[in-house]
């Protein structure tokens, strides 16, 4: 059994809950969940022992061959631009290719090859140093939950330094932000940003008139052109949790659209919003990619909204053969997950209501961060509550229901954090499988939990006013549920440590990429909801610059709380990259370069 | 100030060059500015490099003549190990290995960074994805590893393999 607060699995694929410490972690462009990578101590990896050497290869003598046409210098500048595996392939080439590489260069291959490994802690010796060899063999050939931890934080890391060598080596000074284009748009060029399997529409730019450019383009990345639109007609937005990936035109009286960028894909939202002549359209882009969209006349600009472009399917879950559904009988409905309105990433704690025990449940109530809830069902009775961290990515994969004389007495949710939420009126003596139907939906696909509907009805004398479920269905969506990360310890009153922020000094990404300047950075606030995790950051400049908001900061929220970190005036940083649903300590890993103050 | 300077190679051949792509060479820059204008007439010599060595050079030298100046090395780790090459560099590139090393040596005793970054990449490319008789055959190396030495190798090369 999970408990509703405790990390459980190490390692799970984001499709496959309930596969424990399974480190299918390498495979290229899947996303996949996990749990504490940091897990892996010094003293599990320690353990380790990779076949002893014969010898010392370095008391070999060499022979003179074409390498030694160039001097040392200049050997060691051609091997730095090759990847680690072909350095391997060198090194096995001849003795002057075998020396070409010496331990000091492979000790600095593999610190840069490895940042995370300044992650690793040690248990019992906090001091010790780490051997990068034998990390990197345990990466390679080792097993276990350390060595699993381990592959996967590769992974990242891996993916992480290709998308900031991207970024970090092209990234235009001073892009303009934001542009107003009047309607009709002239031909414009879109550059796009491959992060894992998405494509972000990162700046605009036309071929005719230099000036007309604003956002990023990152060189080697693909470029689109996307032809003038018609007088009026429609604009199309496409995007998906960590911006938009596509935008285009269609015009009023024909089918053809125009697009640049992605227009479909697990989890996209799209948006259409007609358009006229001399209606303006207004970008506005991050330091990374399209931020915010806003069409219409100058005066009534007006965000599009998207929506999932198709409608959930809907599964019944045949939980009683007692109670049979009627066509003419209403269902309750709770779309409890609508994409539209972003509540899965809201979704903070879920209410199951009872009478009595043994008698079917009542209702169920979502409650989300921002304050809001919603019932399904009359909701009347005792509420036991269970919490989902929604904000961070976890999200109702699974159903399961039990039925009970008079109707559905039991409720288990489970999560792709592989967490159980268990909601039940029955006597602890009554065993939750019996009679227990459900939905695997994971096992079908991306498919997510968003809705729950059914029957009630009216049964009890003593409380005239409570309807107990009879049947329950659910809504599902074929929505990539984002990775979740495990439950971190709140580290004391909830501070961050500022060693933390020092200690580290290479990023790690995932696919959801927003930034904000570290440069004169005044104060930093970071949101930390209910289970300690950081949901949000703003970076505050003074009255410089605009506040650079990172996921999801607000004040109001009920759940959240803030702590400022005051950065001195000689902070020289460059730029935090925040991935969103990142891992705590993957978020602090972020800063580039370490605060001198 | 005289916008044509001399260089002579290594087997005396003078050839004139514009004095901006010159000093695409930091070491020529630091030379004129060194010998100043008045001996800035005199033919420099570059008794390290030949005339066909010196005259590549100069080829990439007037392509990029208005390229900006190198930044500082503030790349990072993976952004140095980018083998990006501009397509005409590509081009450039395009030579017998003894012309290739050639004008790697050039460029490094010249301090012309960017055409030594080219260099160094375009020979990184030719190992890359490369096994490693591969590489032996593409320059020729003989493989002086006893087969004792070369099994060992295999077998450390297998705990890196990703």
């Amino acid at each position: 059994m999970f408990e509703a607060d405790k990390a459980a699995a190490t390692y799970i694929e984001r499709d496959k809950h309930l596969v424990r410490h399974t480190p299918a972690c390498d495979r290229e462009g899947q996303d996949f969940v996990f749990q504490d990578p940091l897990q892996a101590c010094w003293e599990s990896l320690e353990s380790y022992r990779p076949p002893l050497m014969k010898e010392d290869l370095t008391k070999l003598t060499s022979k003179p061959d074409f390498l030694q046409r160039l001097p040392p210098e200049l050997v060691s500048k051609v091997v730095q631009y090759l990847p680690t595996a072909d350095l391997h392939r060198l090194r096995a080439v001849s003795l002057t290719a075998f020396f070409a590489t010496p331990p000091s260069f492979w000790k600095s291959r593999l610190q840069s090859d490895m940042p995370y490994a300044g992650l690793i802690r040690g248990k019992a010796n906090p001091t010790f140093e780490v051997n990068y060899k034998h990390v990197k063999q345990v990466v390679t050939h080792g097993s276990g939950p350390a060595a699993a931890s381990l592959r996967n934080l590769h992974r990242i890391g891996k993916h992480a330094l290709e998308v900031i060598d991207i970024i970090s080596s092209n990234l235009a000074t001073n892009p303009r932000r934001s542009i107003k284009i009047a309607l009709p748009t002239p031909p414009l060029n879109v550059s796009l940003l491959y992060v894992g399997q998405t494509t972000f529409v990162t700046g605009l730019w036309s071929s005719n008139d230099d000036s007309f450019s604003c956002g990023n383009h990152f060189r080697g990345q693909p470029v689109q052109f996307l032809p003038g639109g018609p007088c009026s007609g429609r604009f199309m937005f496409f995007g998906k949790e960590g911006g938009f990936i596509g935008l285009g035109f269609k015009g009023c009286e024909s089918n053809q659209a125009h697009v640049a960028g992605q227009k479909s894909g697990p989890c996209t939202y799209q948006g259409l919003s007609p358009y006229k002549k001399g209606d303006i359209l207004y970008l506005e882009f991050d330091s990374i990619k399209l931020k915010s969209v806003k069409i219409g006349p100058e005066d009534q600009l007006e965000s599009p909204s998207l929506w999932m472009p198709h409608l959930p399917t809907c599964h019944t879950i045949d939980i009683s053969t007692k109670f049979q559904p009627q066509d003419a009988e209403p269902r309750h409905l709770c779309y409890f997950g609508n994409p539209r309105a972003g509540l899965l990433g809201k979704l903070v704690q879920i209410n199951a209501f009872y009478t009595n025990d043994r008698e079917a449940i009542t209702g169920l109530e979502f409650m989300y961060c921002d304050g809001h809830s919603l019932r399904w069902g009359s909701c009347f009775g005792t509420c036991y509550c269970r919490v989902i961290d929604g904000p961070s990515g976890e999200r109702v994969t699974t159903l399961k229901a039990v039925e009970m004389d008079h109707g559905i007495g039991t409720i288990m949710l489970c999560t792709n954090a592989q967490r159980l939420l268990v909601f039940t009126s029955a006597s602890p003596l009554v065993p939750l499988t019996a009679n227990t139907t459900g939905q695997d939906l994971d096992k079908k696909g991306e498919a997510i939990i968003t809705g729950v509907y059914g029957l009630f009805r009216h049964s009890s004398r003593f409380f005239p006013h409570a309807s107990y479920s009879k049947t329950i269905g659910i809504l599902s969506e074929s929505l990539s549920a984002p990775a979740i990360v495990s439950k971190q310890d709140v580290t004391g009153d909830g501070n961050i440590p500022r060693s933390a922020l020092q200690d580290l000094a290479q990023s790690l990404w995932k696919a959801c990429i927003s930034s904000a300047s570290m440069e004169n950075v005044h104060k930093i606030a970071v949101c930390i909801n209910i289970h300690g995790r950081v949901t949000g950051m703003k970076f505050s400049y003074g009255s410089q610059t605009l506040d650079s908001i990172l996921a999801d900061f607000r004040r109001d929220g009920r759940k959240t709380e803030e702590q400022d970190l005051a950065f001195g005036e000689e902070c020289t940083s460059k730029w935090l990259y925040w991935i969103y649903n990142a891992l705590y300590d993957c978020l602090l890993a972020n800063f580039e370069t370490t605060s001198t103050s | 100030m005289s916008n044509t300077i001399i260089l002579t190679s290594s087997d005396n051949v003078e050839i004139p060059v514009d004095r901006e792509v010159a000093e695409r060479s930091i070491l020529i820059k630091n030379m004129l500015e060194d010998v100043g204008d008045a001996a800035a007439n005199e033919p420099i010599p570059i008794p390290n490099v030949n005339e066909a060595v010196l005259k590549k050079v100069i080829e990439w030298c007037v392509h990029h003549k208005g390229d900006p100046p190198a930044a500082a090395d503030d790349e990072t780790e993976s952004r140095k190990r980018t083998t990006e090459i501009d397509e005409w560099d590509q081009k450039f590139m395009q030579v017998d290995q003894e012309m290739l090393f050639e004008i790697i040596l050039a460029a490094n005793y010249l301090d012309i960074k960017a055409l030594l970054d080219v260099g160094c990449k375009t020979v990184a490319n030719m190992i890359k994805g490369k096994s490693p008789e591969e590489i032996r055959k593409t320059f020729n190396i003989t493989n002086d590893f006893t087969p004792e030495e070369e099994e060992q190798i295999r077998r450390e090369n297998e705990w890196a393999e990703e």
